[in-house]
């Protein structure tokens, strides 16, 4: 009967361990998953509004790519861009120490862009893997 | 010279869970050396030896140091007293009372089954990351990622670099515990909470000849029960006209060139890397490496 006993506590115990690994495990899981999602908040008009949204473990780094219509040129942005190629019609971030949450890039334009005239691209690598990670952006 | 406590060494040492390798590789002698400091045949050590024995027992130098031998022989005799009066006592004690010795043995293995100490940590991942390449007589980082797993205990360990012959060590971040330049020797002592990153510059002459550079390392935790363990991850970099962060050896640093010297070697702010260089590269149209005057040219 004592080892009974005994035994039914070792099951006891040994459940409610398994079940805190359980507990234990799920958030990292989740944690794992991590999302970089972007969208144009304002995508027409003289000033252009683009917004990123970082949850879970964050990329150290991202590249933001924005491609511009021939013709137009950026006045200025905020956070600074690092290269402008007027030729390509191609903008350069480097948003450097990104931490989970909301960021956002503003530009100024010479001229007024229309509707669906322009796209981005972000480009990071995957924290844990490595992996590098594309994704374009449509207005 | 001041001599020390064989016993009381040995009891620190077994009480804290710690390995004869962990304090032969803190002190920087042989494992024999502690064996024979714990068996008095060695009484009498150096003085800076006997810091850093203290130092890696985490007690007071005081504490290891043998107060005087009349002292010892009458703790001893003491000692011995007591051990045959409990003797003594013990022969009518097993007589009376034999039936509740194995009840008293379960209830001590239940509680200490139940008590037990968390398991030492055996999943201790040591990764070294190195650059493909780096031209003769310029800088490269290593960096070693340690990571000891879900642990809530702090876990002291050494971790060991080695550095070949003609490789020059410049800066560690964190900085060095210990550093021969002579053998090429680093060792970082610390105490990390599941994980740390630990890393160096080293560089070579212009004039450096060899075509590889190899370097080996390994990693002693404090814990009772631990290995030593290699350093995984990648061992060598060749003696190229590239930079360190050029990975495919186009003269440019594409995007995810950039990004990786942010993710891998950012953190090591202490080794004084040009990062901002490398971001000119990037920026820039490419870049050639000019060996005699020693510098990276961008081209714009």
């Amino acid at each position: 009967m004592r080892n009974l006993t005994f035994s039914g506590l070792r099951l006891v115990i040994c459940l409610c361990v398994g079940l805190l690994g359980c507990f234990a495990v799920m958030p990292s899981m989740a944690r794992a998953e991590g999302i970089v999602s972007c969208k144009y908040l304002k995508a027409e008009g003289r000033n252009i509004e683009l917004q990123l949204e970082v949850t879970g473990p964050a990329p150290v780094t991202i590249i933001v790519l924005q491609y511009l219509p021939a013709g137009v040129k950026i006045l200025n942005s905020k956070p600074a861009m690092k290269k402008y190629n007027h030729k390509k019609g191609v903008a350069k971030w480097l948003l450097k120490n990104v931490r989970p949450g909301k960021m956002r890039v503003r530009m100024k334009f010479d001229k007024a862009l229309k509707p669906g005239k322009i796209k981005g691209e972000l480009r990071y690598r995957v924290p844990g893997s490595g992996t590098m990670e594309s994704m374009l952006i449509n207005s | 010279m001041l001599q020390i406590d064989g016993d009381k060494i040995r009891n620190l040492r077994e009480s804290q869970g710690v390995t004869q390798l962990f304090l032969a590789t803190s002190v920087g002698v042989t494992t024999d050396t502690i064996s024979r400091w714990e068996n008095k045949r060695y009484p009498t050590i150096k003085k800076e030896n006997a810091f850093k024995l203290a130092e890696a027992l985490e007690v007071d130098i005081a504490e290891i140091l043998l107060k005087n031998h009349e002292d010892e022989d009458k703790i001893s005799a003491e000692v011995k007293e007591d051990k045959e009066e409990k003797e003594n006592k013990r022969i009518p004690v097993k007589g009376k009372i034999p039936l509740f010795i194995p009840l008293l043995l379960l209830l001590a293995g239940g509680a200490a089954w139940l008590l037990r100490p968390a398991p030492p940590v055996a999943n201790v991942r040591c990764r070294r990351v190195l650059p493909a390449q780096t031209p003769a007589g310029q800088p490269f980082p290593v960096v070693i990622r340690v990571d000891i797993g879900d642990t809530t205990d702090s876990v002291s360990l050494i971790l060991k670099e080695n550095v070949p012959e003609k490789v020059q060590i410049m800066r560690g971040s964190p900085p060095f515990s210990i550093l021969d330049r002579d053998k090429g020797v680093i060792k970082w002592i610390k105490k990390i909470d599941r994980s740390m990153i630990f890393g160096y510059l080293a560089g070579t002459d212009p004039g450096y000849q060899f075509k590889k550079i190899s370097l080996s390392g390994s990693i002693t935790l404090r814990r009772k029960g631990q290995q030593t363990k290699n350093v995984h991850g990648d061992r060598q970099l060749e003696i190229a006209p590239f930079h360190w962060a050029d990975s495919n050896r186009d003269n440019k640093i594409s995007d995810e060139e950039i990004l990786v010297v942010y993710d891998e070697y950012s953190d090591l702010k202490d080794l004084g890397l040009d990062i901002d260089q490398i971001e000119e590269m990037w920026l820039g149209a490419g870049y050639s490496f000019d060996q005699e005057q020693q510098k990276f040219i961008i081209k714009e």
